[in-house]
């Protein structure tokens, strides 16, 4: 009997209680919904659809550095752009600003890809559990879009700054 | 009597157990035993609210009764309620905290509801405790799998496959680890073979249908996405455009920049509709 109560005590951790009535099984975005974010909304957008997702699996607290990273790196991207495509720019891409936004705008999808990449390593684990286990993904359109439209409504004046420090 | 009813059950024979236990319930309806197989029965049915009534009579009966408590778990997972069922099973562990199948079956439902780390802590003292336990090498398998932990998960899964060849368990979770590691072809082949066993399993009859897609011969100019996934579509994408930029460069006609990017979207297309069109018309058509 004393060793079945100490065999309970050296578990006791593991049979806290993880799960409430309140709180549901979190749908995860997909990850082709994150590919699609990543590479039509750019890098600002695919940030904040990881940072939703990290949310969803009560993960913020481990993910809060990259989260952060990328958000940094890319609100500094979008100024870079601006300074390139400001009037009177260096032009180091083909010698037009026409060109100059086409490549940002590709260096942007392409980082944001990368982004996107380095999200899913962290979350695969949680993305090959959701699919063994059967969970659908939610719904990602109304985010996605929203995202998207952060990232427009964020980057314009970001480029704006750049135009006017460049 | 007890036995018999069992062995109906194991094969399948819902009505002539359901027959049986009817005839043994008029007989000793306080029989805990007899509502848990009667709760089975209409589990297996389908009649939710049947299996909790009985369970509720079996656990009026005899409130510690084991059995009873292990249904109930079954069902409160099976319909979602998982919160009911971890209150369940944390108990039964309570009580019998070196039984490696209940600390591995706990640790499955911590994978279910994405705890990952709770379940990989609960499968560790299952092993611990049991390492033969076929039920924890079994969820050990699953979560190396989604960790990603290949080379463990195929050397545990070896020995399991050596101990039980025929298991229904083991053979599912083999399934789970070809796919993961796409070998689809051999996934397909295992999958028909449990489907064979068990035809009733919808569960099955989709990854037959999904497995056939991904085999099927018109899907072979879609093997790298298949084998590289994201990758490769960000990789393609690459491609394109540097090739797009280059030609743009150096002044190609615009008949072959035009070309290739046709070639591209019709490959970008083709790839998006491919399987939705191809599940549809092989599930209509039957998986053979």
């Amino acid at each position: 009997m004393a060793e079945l109560h100490s065999d309970a005590d050296s578990i006791a951790h593991l049979l806290e209680p993880s799960l409430s009535p309140q709180r549901h099984v979190p749908a995860l975005y997909s990850v082709r919904a994150s590919f699609m974010v990543a590479f039509f909304g750019g890098g600002l957008a695919s940030v904040l659809f990881t940072g939703l997702n990290s949310r969803r699996l009560g993960r913020l607290s481990s993910d809060w550095l990259l989260l952060l990273a990328g958000g940094v790196f890319f609100l500094g991207l979008a100024i870079w752009a601006g300074t390139l495509t400001a009037p009177g720019a260096s032009l180091p891409f083909e010698g037009d600003i026409a060109a100059n936004s086409r490549v940002m705008r590709i260096v942007n999808r392409g980082l944001a890809l990368v982004f996107f990449g380095l999200a899913f390593l962290c979350h695969r684990p949680f993305h090959r559990a959701a699919t063994l286990s059967g969970i659908e993904p939610a719904k990602p359109w109304k985010t996605a879009l929203a995202c998207i439209a952060l990232n427009i409504a964020v980057s314009l004046p970001l480029t704006l700054l750049g135009h006017w420090l460049g | 009597m007890h036995i018999q009813i069992e062995r109906l059950l194991e094969v399948g024979r819902l009505r002539e157990a359901k027959e049986m236990l009817r005839r043994a319930l008029e007989e000793q309806p306080a029989d805990p035993d007899l509502h848990v197989f009667a709760a089975r029965v209409a589990a297996k049915t389908g009649d939710v609210s049947e299996a909790r009534r009985q369970l509720g009579s079996a656990l009026a009966a005899d409130p510690t009764h084991v059995g009873a408590r292990a249904q109930l778990c079954d069902l409160e997972w099976d319909t979602r309620n998982y919160a009911a069922a971890e209150a369940i099973i944390s108990e039964l562990i309570r009580e019998a905290p070196r039984n490696a199948a209940l600390l591995a079956t706990y640790a499955r439902l911590m994978l279910v509801t994405l705890h990952l780390q709770k379940a990989r802590a609960l499968v560790n003292e299952a092993l611990r405790i049991h390492p033969d336990d076929e039920t924890a090498r079994l969820v050990d398998v699953l979560l190396c799998t989604v960790e990603g932990d290949r080379r463990r998960a195929d050397s545990q899964l070896k020995d399991l496959v050596a101990e039980d060849p025929d298991g229904f368990q083991v053979g599912h979770v083999l399934l789970v680890a070809l796919i993961d590691q796409k070998r689809h072809r051999e996934a397909l082949a295992l999958a028909r073979e449990l489907m064979r066993a068990d035809p009733q399993d919808q569960g099955l009859v989709d990854t037959v249908i999904e497995l056939t897609v991904a085999t099927h011969w018109l899907g072979w100019p879609l093997w790298p996405l298949h084998r590289f996934g994201w990758a490769a579509s960000a990789a393609m994408w690459l491609s394109a455009v540097m090739f797009l930029q280059v030609g743009r460069s150096q002044g190609w006609p615009w008949q072959t920049v035009a070309a290739f990017a046709l070639a591209y979207l019709t490959y970008v297309i083709y790839s998006w509709a491919y399987t939705p069109v191809m599940t549809r018309w092989i599930a209509r058509r039957g998986a053979r």
